[in-house]
C-alpha cells in the first residue's frame, strides 16, 4: 500500500473521532445548558420521596384553657397480620392457632390462602404488641408480622363531624371530611406517605427552599377546648335520647372573636371505625353543611334591626290581636290568642309572630332584606370547614309581604346554626359580625414556626347601643319570662331567647304538623359576653316547646363555662 | 533514523488527565458514605493513586524507554501471554468474580484485571500483523478471514466473562486498525454485519445486554428498575448546568447513582463543574486524540503508524463509550473513563500504552 493512501485513511479517522467529539459536546450542551433546569428540578424532587412503608400526619390538637393540648387526631403504631399463600400449609390448623391470640376472619382468611399465585396477602391490621408478638412466637412458616403506622382519634367520637376523618379516595389515603380535609395541604406528609429528605442533598443544597410548598405543613392546635366540648356532648347525648330526636346539635362561640369552643351535632361517629357507618350523611356536620328554618330566634335579630333604625323602641306598642293576614295568608301567634296593646319587652318575653310582623312593617322589606344580608344570613361565614354551605333565603327575593313576615319571626328563611351564631354574636359584641374560626394555630412539626390564627371582623351590622338595647331585653326574657324566671341567676345576666318552629318538608311544599325544630340560643354576661351557646333540636318527641326542652341544657352548660372559665359574677 | 525530543505535549496533557483524575475520583469517593458497608476511602484512594498511579508511572518509565520496534520483534508471545492470563481468570484458585463477572486475577493481595493487558497485546499483535502483510490485508482469503478469526478469538474469550464493553472497545479499535492498515470498506461493512448479528445473538443469550438496549431505546420503559441508573446519570449530568454545583458538591454520588467512582464518574464531575466542565474533559480528550494523531501521522514507518493509532483510538474510543453511554447516546456499558475511573489496572496499562506512543514521538 501506498504511504499516501495510508496518511488519508488516518485522516479520515483522524476526522470521524473528531466529529464524534463535537456531537458529544453538543449532547452536553443540550443536557446540561438548554435542560439543565428541568434536570434540576428532577433531582430536587427525587431528593424529598415519599416512603411509602410509613402513613405519617400532621397532629390535631385539643387546646384546653390552660393552653394544654390534647390530641385529637395522632398517629399509632401497630402490627399488620399478612400471609404468603405459597408457604401455607394445612390453612384450618393455622386459623385455629391464630384465632386464639387475635379473631380474624376465617372466610378472608381462607380464601387468602387460595391465591397462591399472590406472595403477600393482608389478613389483618392494627393488631397490637403483645398480639404481634404471641402470633410472631408461634414461628408458622408463610405468616408474617409488619408494623404499620394509621390515624388515630384518641378521643373517639369527640369532635367528630369537626375533625372528620382520614380514608381512602380511590387509592389515594387522605383527609375526606371535617377538618381532616379541609387542612390536608397541612396534615398530608409527602402525599400519604413520610417524607424522606437526602440528609446529603440536605447539607449540600438548600433543598426544603427549593420545594417550596413544604414549609406549610405542620401541625394544627384547635380552639375546641376538649372539657367544653365534652360537656356539649354529654348534654346533647342526653337530649337526643330524651327527645328520640333526629338530630341534636351546638356551637359555643366567643362572641368578640368569633372563636368556636365548642361545635357538635348527635348523632356522631367514632372516626377510628368510619366504615362501619353506612349512613354517608353521619360524616356530615350539620352546623355547617346543613340549614334549619331556626324559628324564634330570629326575633332577636328583627328586634335588633327595628331598634338600630331607631323603628321601635323596647317601650312602642302595637295592637296584637293574635293574628294577621298578608297575601291572603294568615299568621298567629302560638297559642293564636291576641293580647291587645302590647309593647316590644312582652314581644320577645311572649314570643309574639304578630309583634315580630308588626316590627318587620315598620322597618320596611327593603331595610330588612338588608339587615338579613348584613346579619350574615344566606353567605358562607368562611369557617375553615370543608363544602359549607350558605343560608337560603331566596323567599325574600319575592315582593310579598308575607314571606318577610315569616322570615321575622325565622319560618320560611333557612340559614346554617354557624350563620345564626355568627349573627347572634353581633348582639352581643356590641354589634360586629365576626368571621367564625376553629384554628387557633399552625405549628411546623419542630414546633419552631407557629401561624397564629388572629380574629376577623367582617363588619359592623349594629350600633353599640342596639347591641346594649337588646342585650337588656334579651336579660329580662331569661329574668322574666323564660319558664316564668325559673333560672333566673342572681349574680349574672344572661340573654336569651327559644325558637320552636315547624319543619317544613323535605321535598314538597308546606310544613309538618307535628314536627319541630327546637332553637335557643344565649349569652353571658350579656353586657360583657364571653361565650354565646346555639342549641337546637331536631324533631323531638313529646316536648312541645324549646324552652322545656332546651332551657335546662342551656342552663347546665352556661354554669359549666361560667365556672370552668372563672368568669367573675356581674350583678 | 535520528533520535529526537519527546513530544512534551503529549507528557503536559496526560499529566493534566491524572492531576484531574486525583481530584475527580477524591471527590467522588465520598459518595460512597451513603453506601452500606465498610468502605475505606483510604483504602480506595491509596490503591488507586499509590499503587496504581505508581505501578503506571513504572510501566511508563519502562515503555518509553523501550524501542517501539522491539514489541513487532515479541508481539505474538506478548499477545499469546496475556491471552492465557485472560483465560485464567476462569480457572477457580487464582480467578476471580465479583457482580456477576469473572474479570480478575488475584495474586497475593493483589487483584489484576489481565483484559486491560490483552486489549495492550491485541493491538501490538495486531499492528505488527498488518503490518507485515501489507499487500494481503485487502485480500478475503489472507486479509479479512484471519483477522476475523483472531478477533473472534479474543471477542470469545471476553463475552465468557462476560465484558461486553471490553469488547466492543476491542471491535472498534480493531476495526479502525484495519481500516488504516488497508482493509477495503466492502470488508469493512461485512464485518459490520457481523458485529450486528453478534450483538443480536448475544441479547438472546445475555439477559442484562438486552436490557440495556432496551432501556436505550427507550430510557422511559423501567425508570426504578434497568432505566434507573440511566436516569441518574442524566439528572446528575443535566442538575450540572454551565457551571456546575462545584467541587465535591455532588448529590447524585451519594446514594443514587450507582458506582459513582467508577462507569458514573464523569456523571459525578458533570454535575460538579458543569458543561463547562465536561467541555474541559472532552477536549482534553480531543486534544490527546490531536497530539496522539500528529505524532501518527509522521512517523515513517507502518507498524508505528497502526500501533500508535491503535492506542490512541483505544484510549479516545474507551473514553467516548463511557461518556456516551451517561449521555445516553449508546447504552450503557460496563467501561471505565479512562485516567479518571477507579481501576488500579486501567490506570496503569493507560500509562503504559501513552510511554509506547512517547518513545514513537521520538521517532517522527
Amino acid at each position: 500500500m501506498r504511504r499516501d493512501s495510508i496518511v488519508r485513511r488516518i485522516r479520515i479517522t483522524y476526522f470521524f473521532l473528531f466529529i464524534i467529539g463535537a456531537f458529544f459536546i453538543a449532547r452536553l450542551f443540550f443536557i446540561q445548558v438548554i435542560h439543565g433546569q428541568s434536570y434540576r428540578e428532577m433531582a430536587n424532587q427525587q431528593y424529598i420521596s415519599p416512603s411509602s412503608h410509613y402513613f405519617d400526619r400532621g397532629i390535631i390538637h385539643f387546646k384546653k384553657k390552660d393552653g394544654q393540648l390534647i390530641s385529637a387526631a395522632t398517629i399509632k403504631t401497630g402490627y399488620l397480620l399478612a400471609i404468603n399463600p405459597k408457604l401455607i400449609e394445612n390453612a384450618e390448623d393455622i386459623y385455629e392457632k391464630i384465632s386464639i391470640i387475635t379473631a380474624i376472619d376465617k372466610e378472608l382468611f381462607l380464601k387468602s390462602v387460595s391465591k397462591k399465585d399472590d406472595p403477600y396477602e393482608e389478613i389483618k391490621h392494627r393488631l397490637n404488641e403483645d398480639e404481634a408478638k404471641r402470633i410472631q412466637k408461634l414461628g408458622i412458616n408463610g405468616v408474617g408480622i409488619h408494623s404499620e403506622t394509621w390515624r388515630y382519634y384518641p378521643a373517639q367520637n369527640l369532635a367528630s363531624s369537626v375533625l372528620g376523618f382520614v380514608g381512602y379516595n380511590g387509592d389515594k389515603l387522605e383527609g375526606r371530611y371535617g377538618l381532616e380535609k379541609y387542612y390536608e395541604s397541612i396534615l398530608k406528609r409527602g402525599g400519604g406517605g413520610n417524607l424522606k429528605i437526602n440528609s446529603f442533598a440536605e447539607t449540600i443544597i438548600d433543598i426544603k427552599n427549593l420545594v417550596g410548598n413544604n414549609s406549610q405543613e405542620g401541625d394544627i392546635i384547635l380552639t375546641i377546648d376538649p372539657e367544653v366540648q365534652t360537656f356539649l356532648e354529654n348534654n346533647l347525648n342526653e337530649l337526643l335520647k330524651k327527645y328520640d330526636a333526629q338530630l341534636a346539635g351546638g356551637i359555643i362561640i366567643e362572641p368578640k372573636t368569633g372563636k368556636i369552643l365548642a361545635m357538635a351535632a348527635k348523632p356522631d361517629f367514632d372516626p377510628n371505625n368510619y366504615a362501619e357507618i353506612k349512613n354517608l350523611s353521619f360524616f356530615l356536620n350539620p352546623n355547617v353543611q346543613n340549614t334549619f328554618e331556626m324559628g324564634s330566634i330570629m326575633k332577636a335579630l328583627t328586634l335588633a334591626a327595628g331598634l338600630d333604625l331607631n323603628k321601635i323602641t323596647p317601650q312602642s306598642t302595637y295592637r296584637d290581636e293574635g293574628f294577621v293576614i298578608l297575601n291572603n295568608k294568615r299568621i298567629e301567634n302560638y297559642d293564636s290568642k291576641g293580647r291587645g296593646l302590647v309593647d316590644m319587652q312582652t314581644v320577645l318575653n311572649k314570643s309574639l309572630n304578630t309583634g315580630a310582623v308588626f316590627v318587620m312593617q315598620q322597618i320596611g322589606k327593603e331595610n330588612f332584606y338588608n339587615y338579613i344580608l348584613n346579619y350574615g344570613l344566606g353567605e358562607k361565614t368562611g369557617i375553615d370547614l370543608p363544602d359549607e354551605v350558605s343560608g337560603l333565603i331566596s323567599n325574600l327575593k319575592s315582593d310579598r309581604e308575607v314571606e318577610y313576615a315569616t322570615a321575622s319571626f325565622g319560618q320560611g328563611i333557612a340559614v346554617t346554626p354557624i350563620e345564626m351564631a355568627c349573627a347572634l354574636s353581633a348582639l352581643a359584641n356590641g354589634g360586629l359580625l365576626m368571621k367564625p374560626y376553629i384554628i387557633d394555630e399552625i405549628r411546623s412539626e419542630d414546633g419552631v414556626s407557629r401561624k397564629k390564627i388572629e380574629p376577623i371582623e367582617k363588619r359592623r351590622v349594629l350600633k353599640q347601643e342596639t347591641s346594649e338595647e337588646i342585650s337588656r331585653m334579651l336579660v329580662k326574657v331569661t329574668d322574666e319570662a323564660l319558664v316564668n324566671g325559673a333560672y333566673k341567676m342572681d349574680h349574672y345576666t344572661i340573654a336569651a331567647k327559644t325558637g320552636t318552629a315547624q319543619m317544613h318538608k323535605e321535598d314538597q311544599k308546606g310544613y309538618y304538623e307535628n314536627e319541630y325544630i327546637h332553637s335557643f340560643f344565649g349569652y353571658a354576661p350579656a353586657f360583657d359576653a364571653r361565650f354565646l351557646i346555639l342549641l337546637y333540636l331536631v324533631k323531638p318527641q313529646g316536648v312541645a316547646y324549646a324552652s322545656h326542652s332546651l332551657t335546662e341544657p342551656f342552663i347546665n352548660i352556661l354554669k359549666f363555662l361560667l365556672n370552668y372559665y372563672q368568669v367573675p359574677p356581674d350583678r | 533514523m535520528i533520535k529526537k525530543e519527546y513530544d512534551k505535549f503529549l507528557l503536559i496533557i496526560v499529566g493534566i488527565f491524572i492531576i484531574s483524575g486525583v481530584f475527580i475520583l477524591t471527590s467522588a469517593s465520598t459518595g460512597l458514605l451513603s453506601r452500606n458497608g465498610n468502605v475505606s476511602l483510604s483504602n480506595i484512594l491509596f490503591r488507586q493513586f499509590v499503587l496504581g498511579l505508581g505501578e503506571g508511572i513504572i510501566l511508563f518509565l519502562i515503555t518509553s524507554r523501550i524501542h517501539y520496534k522491539k514489541w513487532k520483534k515479541f508481539a505474538l508471545i506478548i499477545f499469546l501471554i496475556s491471552f492465557l492470563l485472560t483465560v485464567l481468570v476462569f480457572e477457580s484458585h487464582i480467578g476471580f468474580g465479583h457482580g456477576g463477572a469473572r474479570r480478575w486475577l488475584n495474586i497475593g493481595q493483589f487483584f489484576f484485571q489481565p483484559s486491560e493487558l490483552l486489549k495492550l497485546a491485541f493491538i501490538i499483535y495486531l499492528a505488527s500483523w498488518l503490518s507485515t502483510r501489507q499487500e494481503h490485508v485487502q485480500s478475503f482469503k489472507f486479509g479479512l478471514v484471519p483477522f476475523l478469526i483472531i478477533v473472534g478469538l479474543v471477542g470469545l474469550v471476553l463475552i465468557k466473562q462476560p465484558d461486553i464493553g471490553t469488547l466492543g472497545v476491542v471491535a472498534i479499535t480493531s476495526l479502525t486498525m484495519f481500516f488504516i492498515g488497508g482493509g477495503r470498506l466492502s470488508q469493512i461493512a461485512f464485518t459490520i454485519f457481523l458485529g450486528v448479528i453478534l450483538v443480536y445473538i448475544l441479547t438472546l443469550t445475555y439477559p442484562h445486554v438486552a436490557n440495556r438496549l432496551v432501556v436505550f431505546l427507550n430510557p422511559s420503559a423501567d425508570p426504578q428498575g434497568i432505566g434507573y441508573q440511566m436516569k441518574q446519570s442524566l439528572i446528575a449530568i443535566g442538575s450540572g448546568g454551565l457551571l456546575g454545583r462545584g467541587f465535591g458538591m455532588s448529590v447524585q454520588k451519594f446514594y443514587y447513582l450507582p458506582e459513582p467512582i467508577g462507569d458514573s464518574i464523569f456523571a459525578v464531575f458533570a454535575e460538579e463543574f458543569g458543561f463547562m466542565g465536561s467541555l474541559f474533559l472532552i477536549g482534553l480528550f480531543m486534544f490527546f486524540l490531536y497530539r496522539g494523531f500528529s505524532i501518527v501521522l509522521k512517523v515513517p514507518d507502518q507498524f508505528a503508524r497502526l500501533l500508535g493509532s491503535g492506542i490512541v483510538i483505544l484510549i479516545v474510543a474507551q473514553s467516548l463509550i463511557n461518556i456516551g453511554s451517561m449521555t445516553g447516546i449508546i447504552p450503557l456499558t460496563g467501561l471505565p473513563l479512562v485516567f479518571i475511573s477507579q481501576g488500579g489496572s486501567s490506570l496503569a496499562m493507560a500509562m503504559a500504552e501513552v510511554g509506547i506512543l512517547f518513545n514513537i514521538s521520538r521517532y517522527v
